[in-house]
């Protein structure tokens, strides 16, 4: 064996270690590449499971926030809107993609921007948190009244601000509606002393007013005697004055035949008569009517004269009307007695009246309005309808003139009471129907319908 | 230590004395892994001291000496394969600043087992800056030797010296590296 044998034998005993370690070193290269690419295979499922949780978490929150009534916006500290819920979409009716990066101040109103600025800087101080009312602007150029409450939060570094915007008109609306209600108890209240004072005195007249209405009566049919007597001695003066008897005593019965006037007294004494008796019985007229009114208590049904009640309401409403329209009307008899409550009725009768009267006030009075009461019975019904020739009413008022606070008069005039509480007692109370019917500028009837049993 | 320090190493080896010096290091070094080396691997940090003191005794070089000439061929070698940690680094100063908070950083990302050192800076003037090299393994000179691969490849006129701390273990060392 020669020495470059010995080198030869060395090389490849030298080449085979270093190959058996490239062998050796590949296998553990090849053993940690598939760990490794495990490893990475759990990680990605645990990534892919991490996004799903973190996508199912924010369709949550997204779901949480779109679910608040009230509108909620994020902005960074320039007031640039970031993000919105669907309340807030609804609210100032923009789409979301239009809101982003906005500047929430271009919605509130110019006076008021300071005012918001202030509140957003004290809640960025972290100061006790405040709620403040601002109007914000809509789409339609109008306004809506909101409560806002700001917070701050921090995220990656920034701080950023969390508007709470609560819309508030709804609850300002109830609120003024609680008023009129209020209101209107109020007046009620007033009413019902007014009436049972109104009934006392009515009491207190009637009797008086009752003997003085006898006495004229009894005093006109004396006057006709007087006058019969009377004339029987006129005869007597004038025979003895043919036969020149007594000569002095008709001299004397004819000097003050002239100075009292004989004529006239026999003229107008009668006349006076008749006109006290006819005013006194206006008088227990008016009487009789106010102590139907004041007199509603009962909320039950009984035999009532609707004929009768009309009369009587027209008698008490006479103030509204009498200066500008004439009533008309034209009552069937066989109307009789239907069940209702008389309160009730007599209010329903009364509001629809002085609505008439106000209508053609509205119209203007060159000529006067009329009012046309017509009553009919029907089979088992009995029809009441209420006419006038006022200002009539467009399509857009009548279809809200049963609602209660629905009113187009000025304050101090009309609290949009009338119609509702009219339907409710004739709805509700007496499973009637009521209808209109109304032409702009020629006039309205309202057409009640009664049960008879 | 990762593997791809110590195929390095023996590459260098391979280069300088020939591939008979890395079988017999390999032989008498009494390594764990017998000498099988994967770059991303992890191996005991003590075969590479074992590799070293062995080539020492047989090339008569001094173990520090050794990992300083490893250590600059070592930073040519790692800057040729991860290129875009000097990407944008204008000179020594910011490239090296950039070490401890870029790119060990990075490096531990890639490779959660490697075991890297600490850095300090301190910048007593405009043109000097100080980097306290603080480790749990015996290394600091093939920092310093790191430290002189970068210094060329910026191709600065740098003055370096280097104070060395005694501790309890592994090793620290003050560079400072004057313009
Ligand atoms: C492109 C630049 C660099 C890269 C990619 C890099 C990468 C690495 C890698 C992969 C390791 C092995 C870690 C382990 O064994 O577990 C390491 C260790 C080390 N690096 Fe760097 N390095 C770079 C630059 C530097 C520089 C400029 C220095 C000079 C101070 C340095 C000092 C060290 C030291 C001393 C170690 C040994 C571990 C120890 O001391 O504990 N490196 N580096
Ligand atoms: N006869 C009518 N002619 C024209 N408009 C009418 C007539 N009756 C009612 N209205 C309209 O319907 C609205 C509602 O009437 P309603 O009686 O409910 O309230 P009001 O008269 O306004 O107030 P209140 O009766 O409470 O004092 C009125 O404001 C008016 O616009
Ligand atoms: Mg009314």
């Amino acid at each position: 064996m020669c020495v470059c044998d010995d080198d030869k034998d060395r090389k490849i005993a030298t080449l085979r270690k270093r190959l058996s370690r490239e062998v050796r070193a590949r296998e553990q290269a090849e053993q940690l590449l598939e760990s490794k690419a495990l490893e990475l295979f759990q990680v990605n499922q645990n990534l892919l499971g991490s996004i799903q949780k973190a996508k199912n978490r924010s369709a949550r929150v997204n779901a949480i926030m779109n679910s608040i009534k009230d509108s909620v916006v994020a902005t960074n500290q320039k007031m640039e809107i970031l993000d919105v819920n669907k309340s807030c979409v609804g609210m100032w009716g923009i789409p979301y993609a239009g809101l982003m990066g906005r500047s929430v101040l271009e919605f509130v109103e110019n006076r008021q921007i300071a005012d918001y600025e202030a509140l957003c800087l004290s809640a960025s101080a972290d100061e006790q948190d405040e709620i403040k009312e601002f109007n914000f602007r809509t789409l339609d150029g109008g306004f809506v009244p909101a409560e806002v409450k700001i917070s701050t939060f921090q995220h990656d570094d920034e701080r950023f601000l969390l508007h709470l915007i609560r819309n508030v008109s709804n609850k300002k609306r109830l609120q003024k509606e609680r008023e009129a209600m209020q209101e209107e108890l109020a007046n009620a209240a007033k009413w019902e002393a007014v009436g049972q004072l109104a009934g006392g005195i009515a009491h207190e007249i009637n009797t008086p007013a009752q003997y003085i209405g006898d006495n004229l009566h009894f005093l006109s049919e004396c006057n006709e005697e007087i006058l019969e007597i009377l004339n029987k001695a006129l005869e007597l003066k004038k025979a003895c004055e043919q036969n020149g008897q007594y000569l002095d005593y008709v001299q004397e019965i004819d000097r003050l035949i002239e100075a009292y006037d004989l004529e006239y007294l026999c003229e107008e004494v009668p006349q006076a008569l008749k006109q006290s008796a006819q005013g006194i019985a206006q008088v227990s007229h008016i009487v009789r009517a106010m102590k139907n009114f004041s007199h509603p208590g009962t909320e039950e049904k009984k035999p009532f004269d609707i004929n009768a009640a009309i009369d009587t309401t027209l008698t008490v409403s006479r103030n509204e009307w009498k200066n500008i329209a004439t009533v008309v009307t034209d009552f069937d008899e066989h109307v009789g007695l239907v069940p209702c409550i008389p309160g009730g009725m007599n209010q329903v009768f009364l509001n629809i009246i002085v609505n008439a009267a106000h209508a053609i006030d509205v119209k203007g009075h060159e000529t006067m309005g009329e009012i046309r009461i017509v009553t009919r019975k029907l089979a088992d019904q009995v029809e009441i309808v209420i006419s006038d020739t006022g200002c009539g009413m467009p399509p857009e008022v009548v279809k809200n003139i049963f609602n209660p606070f629905f009113t187009t008069k000025e304050v101090g005039r009309g609290t949009g009471q009338g119609l509702a509480i009219v339907n409710d007692i004739i709805v509700q109370k007496h499973k009637g129907t009521i209808k209109v019917a109304t032409k702009e500028g020629k006039g309205t009837s309202f057409i009640i319908r009664i049960p008879c049993k | 230590m990762k593997g791809i320090i110590f195929i390095q190493f023996t590459k260098k080896v391979n280069e300088v004395w020939g591939e008979d010096m890395v079988e017999d290091l390999i032989e008498q070094a009494d390594l764990d892994s017998e000498g099988v080396y994967t770059s991303v691997g992890t191996y005991c940090f003590r075969e590479m001291v074992s590799l070293i003191n062995v080539l020492s005794k047989i090339s008569g070089t001094s173990p520090a000496d050794l990992q300083k000439t490893f250590g600059e061929y070592l930073f040519k070698q790692l800057s040729m394969k991860y290129p875009l940690f000097l990407e944008g680094k204008k000179d020594l100063f910011s490239f090296l600043a950039s070490l401890e908070n870029t790119i060990h950083v990075e490096v531990k990302k890639l490779y959660p087992e490697a075991e890297l050192p600490s850095f300090e800076y301190v910048f007593p003037a405009e043109n000097i800056m100080e980097m306290t090299y603080r480790s749990q393994r015996p290394f600091a000179d093939l920092a310093e030797g790191l430290l002189r691969g970068a210094v060329a490849h910026f191709g600065e006129k740098i003055e370096l010296s280097r104070q060395d701390f005694p501790v309890e273990k592994g090793s620290k060392a003050l560079f400072r590296l004057t313009k």
